[in-house]
């Protein structure tokens, strides 16, 4: 039986290192993948989900929430935010490297592979094209499924804040895919 | 007029729909969006498209971190240790410490700036005149001590009497130096008043007395009572008397007048009696004068005078382990009214100028340098508000 979040949380605070990395490989997945999807790089994703655990560990002592996922990442979301304004400061440092899909290997169908791999990357750029607030909403909700109490929790906004954004988020993936159906696979066009 | 109104309709749906695809509406919300859909075709077209986006969205891969982020013991006191070492930085470079530190230093500027020119000006101050204001207080206090004295007049009146005209010119003057040992010579008694004691120490003996030592005020207390001459003024209130002892001891003037062999005090404030007499040697003493019997009331005004240099050593010597005699010698306690009597003419002119000078080098003390805190007290307190302020629209 695993131990609850809070259990683990009590634990680091009393100094567990290996609670601490119970909790990192419980969530080290989905901290990675909403920086990559805010980031759009594998590299800075690694970086930042890396800073964001660090960052807690340093920090958990004054973690006072119920929810340790939601707590992570915020984390995580506030490190890339650094990372994005770093980049905008210095252009060469580009977040953009290799594609964030992974490549099935061996598969059966490799055309279909190809085809999902390219809408996957469309929709990473979708995504990309949005503000940063508006970014973190939509991966947060659409991409890692969070409820919008935790995804407000996980943005540092209130739930009607996170709405608006979500809504606004949306509508601007839509736009874009819209803008770029001709590069879609015919059922995907509909959008 | 109506295409506004359905825009606005629009606008208000538009912001409902994605939430309404995750069932995070109320129901009177949903009730709405779904009668709003019914009838139009662009709406539902909207929510159809948002929900193919959320669909797309959901169907992204997640990303699988690329390695484990969990940290070693070596790592984890690396970071522990690095988080305490960035704290300190933080907080010593940009944080509020070094604002705070910033403002705690000019504060120590503005302190010293301002404690220097105080220090300056009381220096300077001490010695100069000050006005006459003091002159005209009333000297009753003086007799107070006498009815406290529980002891009853045994020693002989004239004795006592001598040593006790400096205290009632204390008060009258706040100068009693003076006028102690120009009673002391005018007074017949006063040579007789000393005779346990060696006859110079009786003038002496008067100067600390007019300095009011409270061992000694209560040595002329018990003194005037067995005198009997100034117990008809001991009416007077201690609270007077001891204030006119305080008053006393700064009046260094009062000794320039006053011709008497015993130099006047000298009192804590060394600048302010230029003009006593070094001759005095310094007399350990008035801690030496014992009065166990002396009324307890008097003791309070010792510290006004905690430094006085009796005259003659001889007198002290003898006063430290005096009898009872030896004492009552020194009472203090003579009213202005008993000076009056016993001093002569001559001597109660010189009192007046000695009175003069000992008020003006009093008040001199006294004023100048409650101004002068005042105004450091307000720019200090001025200082500080500003740095704060300034503390705390920089920290905004």
């Amino acid at each position: 039986m695993k131990p609850a979040d809070t259990e683990l949380v009590r634990r680091v605070k009393k100094g567990d290192l290996e609670a601490f990395n119970r909790l990192v490989e419980r969530y080290q997945n989905q901290v990675f993948n909403a920086a990559a999807r805010i980031l759009g790089s594998h590299a800075s994703a690694d970086d930042a989900a890396q800073e964001t655990f660090i960052a807690a560990y340093r920090a958990i002592g004054g973690f006072r929430g119920d929810n340790i996922r939601a707590w992570l990442l915020r984390i995580a979301k506030n490190k890339c935010y650094d990372m994005m304004r770093t980049a905008r400061r210095r252009p060469a440092d580009s977040l953009e490297d290799m594609p964030l899909e992974p490549q099935a290997a061996g598969c059966a169908a490799p055309e279909a592979e190809a085809m999902r791999a390219e809408l996957a990357a469309e929709l990473q750029r979708a995504i990309m094209s949005l503000p940063q607030d508006r970014r973190a909403a939509v991966v947060f909700v659409d991409v890692q499924g969070l409820s919008y109490r935790e995804a407000a929790d996980a943005a540092g906004i209130s739930v009607g804040t996170l709405k608006s954004r979500l809504s606004r988020g949306r509508r601007g993936v839509r736009d874009y895919m819209r803008a770029h159906s001709e590069l879609l696979p015919p059922e995907y066009r509909q959008i | 007029m109506r295409r506004l109104w359905r825009n606005r309709r629009h606008d208000r749906m538009r912001a409902l729909l994605s939430s309404y695809i995750d069932g995070e509406v109320s129901a009177s919300e949903s009730r709405y969006v779904e009668e709003h859909l019914l009838g139009c075709a662009a709406c539902a077209a909207d929510l159809r498209s948002l929900q193919a986006t959320t669909a797309l969205l959901g169907s992204l891969a997640t990303l699988s971190a690329p390695r484990s982020y969990t940290l070693t013991a070596a790592q984890a006191q690396t970071v522990r240790g690095s988080s305490l070492y960035e704290r300190i930085a933080r907080v010593w470079l940009y944080g509020r410490a070094a604002k705070l530190a910033a403002a705690g230093a000019a504060m120590a500027v503005v302190v010293l700036l301002v404690g220097g020119i105080v220090g300056i000006m009381l220096q300077s101050s001490v010695g100069a005149p000050a006005p006459a204001a003091m002159a005209q207080r009333p000297a009753p206090a003086a007799p107070a001590p006498a009815p406290a004295a529980a002891p009853p007049p045994i020693a002989a009146a004239p004795a006592p009497a001598a040593p006790q005209m400096p205290a009632p010119a204390a008060p009258a003057a706040a100068a009693p130096a003076p006028i102690a040992p120009q009673a002391a010579m005018a007074a017949p008694p006063a040579p007789a008043a000393v005779p346990t004691t060696a006859p110079a120490a009786a003038p002496s003996m008067a100067m600390t007395m007019a300095d009011t030592d409270t061992d000694e005020q209560s040595d002329a207390a018990t003194d005037t009572d067995e005198q009997g001459d100034t117990a008809a003024e001991s009416d007077a209130p201690l609270d007077e008397a001891q204030e006119v002892a305080g008053m006393n001891t700064p009046v260094p003037a009062a000794a320039m007048a006053s011709e008497a062999t015993a130099t006047p005090t000298s009192t804590p404030l060394a600048s302010a009696t230029p003009t006593s007499e070094p001759t005095a040697t310094a007399m350990p003493t008035s801690t030496a004068t014992p009065m166990p019997t002396s009324t307890p009331t008097l003791e309070p005004t010792s510290t006004a005078t905690p430094m006085r240099e009796p005259t003659s050593t001889a007198t002290s010597a003898p006063r430290a382990t005096d009898t009872p005699e030896a004492a009552p010698t020194i009472a203090p306690t003579a009213t202005p009214e008993a000076l009056a009597e016993r001093r002569s003419p001559a001597t109660s002119e010189t009192d007046a100028v000695g009175v003069g000078a000992a008020e003006a080098a009093g008040d001199g003390e006294a004023t100048v340098p409650a101004w002068l805190l005042l105004i450091g007290a307000a720019a200090i307190a001025g200082a500080s508000s500003a740095l704060i302020s300034w503390a705390r629209k920089r920290r905004r």
